[in-house]
Order: C-alpha cells, then structure tokens, then sequence
C-alpha cells in the first residue's frame, strides 16, 4: 500500500491531468498549422489562422452577443439571487432546508428540459427567441450559484454585526451598504464571475433560446459541421486562454481578500 | 499615557438614574423572558446581570439596545423614554460576546464608525480614534484588519468601538465569554479600570458569580425573567435573600430547619432535633418567617469551624468526611451530615492533619443568613 501511495497514485494522477489537457495543447497548435485540413505532424506553421479568425465579422458578432447575454444574465441573476439569499440566511429550520431545495433543485434538471421549458414560458409571455430570452434563461440556471455562493458567506456573517452597526447609529440602508455588502464582497465578486462564465460558455439554452444571431458557441457548432478547419483551433484557443484567465483572475482576487480580511 | 477621556456634561446625568427600568415585560409566547422587571442604575455605577442561562439578563440587555421589543413596561435611559425608540437613536453601546466587529474594515474605521455616524468632523474622529486606541494599550493596531488581531485584542477594540460615540451607557454582553481564564481575569481588572477612568455606566451581562464580584458595585441576581436581588457584592455574598441567592454566588452550606418562634429579637429555629436561637436580623429574606415556616440556614464553608472553641450559641452539625481538596494554604472538606445534606467547610491545613472520619461542624449564629425554603415565585 505503501509503495502503491508512493510511485503509483501520483503516476495516475498526472496521467489524468494530461489527459485532461493534451487535447487543448492538440487544439492549440492546429491554429498554427498551415492548411485547410486537421492533422498531425505540422509541417508549415503559420499565425494567418490567428489572424483571419479575429478579423471575422460573424465570429466577432457572435463574440459579442455572448457578451451581451452574459452581462444582462448576470445582472439578472444577481438581482434576484442577492435578496433571495438574505431570506434564507434569516430563516432557520425545516423551511430553511425547504427553501434551499427549492432553489438548488433547477440545476439538477437536464439542461435540454430546462431550456425548453422556458422557451415555452418565454413564448407563452410573448418573450421572441434573442438575447434577451437567453438572458433570462441564463440567469434562471445562474441564480442557484448565486444564492448558494452569497449564502456561504452570510453563514459566516454574526448575527450580530447588522445589529452593532444599529447599536453604532446606523440605518437599515447604511447597513446594508456599508456592513452587509461590503462583507459580502468577495462572494458577490465570485457569483458575478461564475455567471459570467456559465452564460459565455452555455451552449444548449442559447441554442434553444436564441433568435437568428447565435452566441459564439453556436456559432462553433454550426461552423462545425462544415467540418474542422484550423481557424475554429484558433478561435477556440483565443477564448479559453481568455477565460481561463479571468477564472484565474478571480481566483486570485477572491483568495487575497479572505487572507486580507 | 492616556489622557482623561472627555465625556459629557454630568449635569444631566446627576439628575436622573442612567438607566431605568419600569415593570418591563418581554415576552416570547407564553414564557415571559423578562417578567416584570423594575431597575434603577446611577450613573457612573458598573452593574452587573448575574444569572444562569436562560435568565433574561441577555433580553434584558438587548430590549435596552433596542434589538428586542419589551411586551409591556419602559426604558427610560438619561431622563429620556426610549422605549420605542429605534435602535440606532438610542444612546446606549453595546459589546457582543463575539465582539461583532466588522471584519472588512481596520480597528481605525471600526472605532470611526460610530463617530461617523454621528456626523463628526473628520479631524474629531481621527481624534478620537487615538485616544481609544490609547485607552485600550493599543495604540499601533489602527490599521489592522479584525482577523489579525488575537482574541484579546478584539475584544479591546470592541470596548473601544464602543465607547467612541460616548454613549451614555455601555452594555456588555458576556465580552469576556469567549477568552481563556488568564486572559479573562487580566481583561476583567482592565474593564473595570477603563470603566473608573472614562465614568461611564456600565450594565455587564454574565453567568459568572465570580466575574460579577470581583467587577462589579452592584449586582442584579438574575431568575427565571426576575431580579431576585440587588444589592453590592458583599451584601449580596453575606445576606443573600433567597436560597437561590445563596447558592449562586459563592459555595454555601443549607441547612433546613423550621420555625418554633418568631420573636421581633430572636428566631427559634428548629434544626436536626434540636432548638437553635438566631437573632432576627440574620434574616436575609425581605419578610420575617411566621412561626411553623420550613426555612434555610445558609453558611458560608468559611464560617464552619471544623475545630477550635465552641461558643454557647454555636449550632453543631455531625457530618461525615467524604473527601478532602487541597487548595494550597487551605484544605476544602466534603462532608455529608446526617440526614444526607451534603456539606462543604474550609479548615487550615494544620487542623486537617487531626481530623477524624465524623466529625463535628460549628457555626455562629451572627455568620449564617436565614431564607425561606421555598424558593419559587
């Protein structure tokens, strides 16, 4: 057992992390292969891939709904999912639990379920398929982050920190904005990133939910099946280096606040 | 090193009581967490809630902060009637047991921050945050965060938070709940001292009887939502007034006994078989037994006398030794008497060198308190 923990457990384990990321570092490198078709070994390499790609209206366009839906949803998702989370941090006991089931249950559902469930609902309230539908789609599978998120910190939160501001002279407003929020802080900063992520990177709501202009990973899979070509490597390597980024970013950022505070 | 603190006139203060408290109710359903309380504390005076969990000293507390809404009843604090006052009018300061300070801020904007709600001028403010900063023997700690602070040291900046705005009175919740007994005591020497220095009226919240009197001038016995009894710690340790008095604070011996004859000079009790004569005024309780009453004898360990002379008027107990404790200079002896009443007497270790298995216990009449039996309302 002893040897077995020793050589072989960490063997697996970086076994797996490469697989994990060889298939990146494969996608990666054919946005650098100098021709119409995926394969290995490279022989010619060459950035026109790179290039071509940012230089792409529809790609750009698309980027740029991706963003647009991120933003609304987060919005979104942070308006409703902030004051839900102050209910439950006040409630105790079996509707506690109820509440919380409640809420994280619609993550749980098949995502395809979901997504046509509310372009039913969405159709139903006269909602047209577009960004604004996957805004609200996006932010109904966002809001369980948020709330379970906000709601670790609040738990971390004394009871008595809102009442000794009170004590301290301070109103519900100032409280609110000067105790509570600031508090939650850190919390707020991961929820919002989260949603931002898992807006950008949703492909089954968008493609239930969006109109005639598709979010980029639409747009991926209908490149797709014109068959691969290394300009989609190029543009899907641009985007995870970006989003790994700002997940590493707010990683960061969220971990050197709790060691300062 | 610190300079006198500057407080508000006393004026006002001298003539009206601190806080004030009429027939204050609070209730939770049914069960009254405050049943009835009246309590008039003088400005200036450290006063202490004593009680076991449970009491109402805690909802007492927070109804004054404004946290808890009283059922019936006032608060009248500093001549004003706050009793439907919000809490962030009122002129009272509280310390939480988990001190409750805000972690996204340094010591400096915590102290700052009831200053700032006041509407201080900035210049006041940095001002007054040195001088707390000062008063607490922290002065370099401004620009820390809560979390790097030990557990000490929050608890200071708490206090010193606290008594920033100037409050009129500051309530302590328990501060001292959560530090080890060292740094407890070293923290209770060092409340009372910042309470003589800044002359403010502290009310203190705890369950613990020693805590209490060794802070405090006057202390509320606390009960089941009733102050039981109030008076200075000594008062409070030699006439208790009721059996639960006396058994909260400090060790005390019961010894049942009951009534023959009530006289207006002298009580004739009757205590295991024997007819035993106490003068009136050792009964503590407010009303004079009637004669046939079952009441208790309460003795302090150190007023029984295992040894040495006996008196006319002693009352004697045969007791068996069961176990012995030493506590350095003394030695603490557990006895059982012979109708199972266990017993505690304190004896000098001399003495204990000597002492048989049965032995017989001695009392003065002048140094036992007499309470009723029945210690229910």
């Amino acid at each position: 057992m002893k040897r077995l923990s020793g050589t072989a457990l960490p063997i697996w384990f970086w076994l797996f992390v490469v697989y994990l990321f060889l298939p990146l570092f494969v996608m990666a490198a054919m946005g650098f292969r100098d021709s119409k078709f995926i394969a290995f070994p490279i022989h010619d390499w060459t950035t026109a891939w790179y290039r071509s790609v940012l230089a792409d209206e529809e790609i750009l366009s698309a980027l740029w709904i991706s963003l647009q839906a991120a933003l609304y949803s987060t919005v979104i998702a942070v308006a409703i999912g902030l004051p839900m989370s102050f209910v439950v941090a006040r409630t105790r006991g079996l509707l506690r639990g109820l509440m919380i089931a409640a809420i994280v249950l619609p993550a749980f559902l098949p995502v395809v379920v979901s997504a046509i469930a509310i372009r039913m609902f969405l159709g139903n309230l006269g909602l047209e398929t577009g960004i604004a539908a996957i805004s609200f789609g996006h932010a109904i599978s966002s809001v369980p982050f948020v709330v379970i998120m906000l709601l670790t910190r609040l738990n971390a939160m004394s009871e008595n920190m809102a009442d000794a501001a009170r004590n301290l002279g301070a109103d519900d407003l100032i409280v609110l904005f000067r105790i509570v929020l600031p508090f939650l802080a850190p919390a707020l900063f991961g929820a919002i990133m989260f949603c931002l992520l898992l807006s950008f990177e949703d492909f089954v709501r968008s493609f239930f939910l969006g109109g005639n202009k598709p979010t980029f990973p639409v747009l991926l899979y209908a490149k797709l099946r014109f068959g691969f070509d290394p300009g989609l490597a190029a543009i899907s390597t641009i985007v995870l280096i970006a989003s790994t980024a700002l997940g590493l970013y707010a990683e960061r950022h969220i971990r050197r606040r709790k060691l300062g505070r | 090193m610190t300079k006198p603190i500057q407080m508000k006139e006393l004026s006002v203060s001298q003539r009206h009581p601190a806080i004030e408290l009429r027939n204050l109710v609070k209730r939770y359903g049914n069960h009254a967490a405050v049943d009835d309380v009246s309590l008039s504390v003088e400005a200036g005076v450290f006063v202490t809630l004593l009680g076991p969990s449970g009491c109402g000293k805690s909802t007492l507390l927070r109804s004054i902060a404004g946290f808890a809404t009283p059922t019936s009843g006032s608060i009248v604090v500093d001549g004003r009637d706050i009793t439907h006052e919000l809490a962030y009018r009122r002129p009272v300061s509280m310390v939480f047991q988990d001190y409750a300070l805000f972690p996204h801020m340094t010591v400096r904007q915590n102290i700052a921050f009831g200053c700032e709600m006041q509407g201080q001028a900035q210049v006041a403010i940095d001002e007054r945050c040195r001088q707390m900063l000062a008063l607490i023997h922290l002065p370099d700690v401004g620009d820390r965060y809560p979390a790097q602070l030990s557990g000490g040291q929050q608890q200071r900046v708490a206090l010193a938070r606290a008594l920033a705005p100037d409050p009129v009175s500051l309530l302590l919740d328990e501060p001292l709940g959560a530090l080890d007994l060292k740094l407890r005591r070293q923290m209770q020497r060092e409340l009372k001292h910042i309470q003589r220095q800044t002359g403010k009226t502290f009310v203190f919240v705890t369950h613990d009887q020693e805590e209490a009197m060794s802070m405090s001038d006057r202390i509320a016995v606390m009960r089941e939502g009733r102050i039981e009894q109030i008076g200075k710690p000594k008062e409070i340790y030699r006439n208790p007034a009721t059996a639960f008095v006396a058994g909260f604070i400090g060790d005390a011996n019961m010894v049942g006994a009951r009534v023959v004859e009530a006289g207006s000079e002298t009580l004739l009790l009757e205590v295991a078989g024997l007819r035993w004569p106490v003068p009136a005024a050792r009964v503590t309780a407010p009303a004079m037994p009637a004669a046939g009453a079952s009441v208790m004898i309460v003795i302090r360990p150190e007023d029984m006398r295992v040894s040495g002379r006996s008196g006319e008027e002693d009352l004697v107990l045969t007791a068996r030794l069961k176990d012995r404790t030493f506590l350095g200079g003394r030695v603490r002896l557990d006895l059982c008497a012979e109708d199972g009443t266990a017993l505690i007497a304190e004896a000098r270790q001399q003495v204990f060198e000597q002492i048989a298995e049965v032995v017989e216990l001695r009392c003065a009449s002048s140094d036992v308190a007499i309470v009723p039996a029945a210690s229910d309302h």
